[in-house]
C-alpha cells in the first residue's frame, strides 16, 4: 500500500489522536490496574493503565506501540472511559468505536487489541 | 526524498520534447522511411540511442528501447531463458533484486527454470564468491543488479562479469537506479545485458532500453512481435519524443555525474550525520558503497507505518507493507537479517538533483522530532 493510499484511510479523528495523543504515560504506578496486550511481532503492543476508586476509573492513560491506527483507539479510548464504571469498561460496543473512530474494515483489529488490553486490566475486578 | 522511486523530468528534457508533440515538430514515424519527415524522426531516434550509449560506455547498436526498466529486465532475462534454454536453465540471481527481476525468475520457474536465489552478505552485497559456488554446468544467466533500489548499495559487476565471462555465462545487470549516479563504463565491464530506465534519471515515464552486447554477440527471443522494429528484438513503433527525453535526460546526466554525485553524497552524510544523532538508529547496508543520493535507515523503538505517516511531509517511502494481515517488513531487509521489527521502521530517503541542502535540514528535525515523540507514545 502506497503512502497516499494509507493517507486516505486516516480520518480526521484518527490524524488528530495520532498527532495529538492523550494521557500519554511513562509507567503504571502499583496501585494501579494495568494491563497490555499484543506483541511487536505481532505488529501492535497496547498497555493501558487505570487509576480506579470506587469501581470508577478517575484517569486513564495508555502507550502503544503500532500503526496510527493503534495509537488513535487507545488514545481516544482514555477520554472515552474515564468517568466510566469497571463494569462497562469490560463491555465495550466495538462497533461504536470503529464507528466513532471511522476506521477500515482492515483496521479492526486495532480495536480488539485494545479490547483486550483494557480487559487484562480489568480482569479480576467484580464492581 | 523519494528520487529513487522517481524523478521529475528536467526541464531541459521537457523542452526537448517538446519538439516531438506539436503539429509543426518532428511527429513522423521514425520507420517511415520512404520519406523526410520519418527520416528526420528516425535521426532523433539514432541520435538519443547514440548519447544512452555514450553515459554506458555502449555503442549505439547495443542499446534497445523498451517501456522502461521493468520490460528490459524481462526481455533480458526471459529472452536469455529462451533463446539459450538447449544449453541449459539454470539462473542464478539474488534475493535482493528488484521485484521485475524476481517475479521474472518464478515465471521462468514456472517454466521448468531452476533458479539459485543468493543471500547477500549482512551489508547488502553479493559476493562475487557465492555467484561462483552456485555455478553448475547448465547456469545460462546470472542477473545481479548494479545498485540496490532500496538500499543503494553498490554491487561489483565488474568482478560478477568477469567471472560470468570466464564461465561462458551471460550476464545481465539491473542498473535502473545506477545509470547516470554511478559511473558505468560498459566497454572495459564485462556485462553482457543491462537495463535502464528514463524516469530515474529526470527524463520521461514509459521509456528505457535494454543493453545488448555486441561482442561477444548475444542473442534473445523477443517478448514482443511484430515489425520487427529495434533490430527484431522489441517490436512496436518508436516513441520518439520519449526517446528524444531519455537521450536528452542520459546526456544531461553525463555531463554532470560527478559534480552531482560529489553534491549529493555530501548531502547524503549530512542527512546521516544529523539522523544519527536521534540515536538507535542503523544504516541498512553497506554506508560506503553506495549511491550518492541514497540511505536506508531503521529506527529502533518506531512502528514502521507511524513513522512513515509521521514523515509524510518529506515524501519518504519505506519497503515495507503493513496491513491487517501481513506485518513483514521490507523482503531486502529481511534479506539481509534484519528482524521483522527493524525492516518495518525503515525508511528510505533518496536525494536528487533538486534537493537542497534546507531540504536536508528540514528532514532532520522533523525526523528527530517525530521519532522523539513516537518513541515517548511506545510501550516497550
Amino acid at each position: 500500500m502506497g503512502i497516499e493510499e494509507r493517507q486516505m484511510n486516516y480520518s480526521n479523528i484518527v490524524i488528530d489522536h495520532f498527532e495529538k495523543p492523550r494521557n500519554v504515560i511513562e509507567g503504571c504506578d502499583e496501585s494501579a490496574l494495568s494491563g497490555r496486550a499484543g506483541s511487536k511481532s505481532a505488529g501492535m503492543l497496547v498497555e493501558f493503565c487505570l487509576d480506579v476508586s470506587d469501581g470508577v476509573i478517575e484517569h486513564a492513560g495508555f502507550r502503544a506501540w503500532g500503526c496510527p491506527h493503534t495509537i488513535a483507539v487507545a488514545s481516544w479510548l482514555t477520554e472515552e472511559i474515564t468517568g466510566k464504571g469497571i463494569n462497562e469498561v469490560q463491555s465495550l460496543d466495538l462497533d461504536m468505536i470503529a464507528s466513532q473512530l471511522e476506521l477500515p474494515a482492515e483496521k479492526w483489529n486495532c480495536v480488539l487489541m485494545a479490547e483486550d488490553a483494557l480487559r487484562d486490566a480489568t480482569k479480576g475486578t467484580s464492581h | 526524498m523519494d528520487y529513487a522511486a522517481t524523478t521529475p523530468v528536467d526541464p531541459r528534457v521537457a523542452e526537448t520534447m517538446m519538439r516531438f508533440l506539436t503539429m509543426d515538430g518532428v511527429y513522423a514515424n521514425p520507420a517511415s522511411s520512404s520519406h523526410v519527415l520519418g527520416r528526420t524522426a528516425r535521426g532523433y531516434v539514432e541520435a538519443a540511442r547514440n548519447q544512452v550509449a555514450a553515459l554506458l560506455g555502449a555503442t549505439a547498436r547495443e542499446i534497445v528501447w523498451t517501456s522502461g526498466a521493468t520490460e528490459s529486465n524481462n526481455l533480458a532475462i526471459k529472452g536469455a531463458a529462451h533463446f539459450y534454454a538447449d544449453k541449459g536453465r539454470h539462473i542464478i540471481t539474488s534475493r535482493t533484486e528488484h521485484k521485475a527481476v524476481l517475479d521474472t525468475c518464478k515465471q521462468l520457474e514456472s517454466e521448468g527454470c531452476e533458479v539459485t536465489y543468493l543471500v547477500p552478505v549482512k551489508d547488502g552485497i553479493v559476493d562475487p564468491q557465492q555467484v561462483a559456488d552456485a555455478m553448475r554446468d547448465d547456469t545460462v544467466l546470472v542477473s545481479v543488479m548494479h545498485v540496490n533500489n532500496e538500499i543503494g548499495v553498490i554491487q561489483d559487476v565488474a568482478e560478477i562479469g568477469q567471472l560470468c565471462r570466464s564461465r561462458n555465462v551471460l550476464f545481465h545487470c539491473d542498473a535502473a537506479q545506477s545509470a547516470g549516479k554511478v559511473e558505468i563504463d560498459l566497454s572495459r565491464m564485462p556485462v553482457d545485458l543491462m537495463s535502464v530506465s528514463g524516469h530515474k534519471v529526470y527524463g520521461p515515464k514509459g521509456i528505457g532500453a535494454l543493453y545488448v552486447c555486441n561482442e561477444p554477440c548475444v542473442h534473445l527471443q523477443p517478448l514482443i512481435h511484430g515489425g520487427g522494429h529495434e533490430r527484431g528484438l522489441r517490436s512496436g513503433t518508436l516513441a520518439t519524443h520519449q526517446i528524444a527525453g531519455m537521450g536528452e535526460a542520459f546526456r544531461i546526466a553525463g555531463e554532470e555525474i560527478d559534480a552531482e554525485g560529489q553534491r549529493l553524497r555530501a548531502l547524503r552524510e549530512k542527512l546521516w550525520n544529523g539522523i544519527a544523532t536521534v540515536g538507535g538508529v542503523q544504516c541498512n547496508g553497506c554506508l560506503q558503497t553506495r549511491a550518492p543520493g541514497m540511505l536506508n535507515v531503521c529506527f529502533e523503538g518506531v512502528e514502521g507505518e507511524s513513522l512513515l505517516f509521521a514523515l509524510r511531509q518529506l515524501a519518504v517511502s519505506s519497503g515495507s507493507a503493513c496491513t491487517s494481515s501481513t506485518n513483514e517488513g521490507s523482503y531486502v531487509l529481511r534479506a539481509l537479517g534484519r528482524p521483522d521489527h527493524l525492516a518495518q521502521s525503515s525508511i528510505r530517503m533518496s536525494l536528487g538533483r533538486f534537493s537542497t541542502d534546507q531540504d536536508v535540514d528540514v528532514a532532520i528535525e522533523v525526523i528527530r522530532e517525530q521519532v522523539t515523540r513516537l518513541r515517548t507514545i511506545a510501550v516497550c
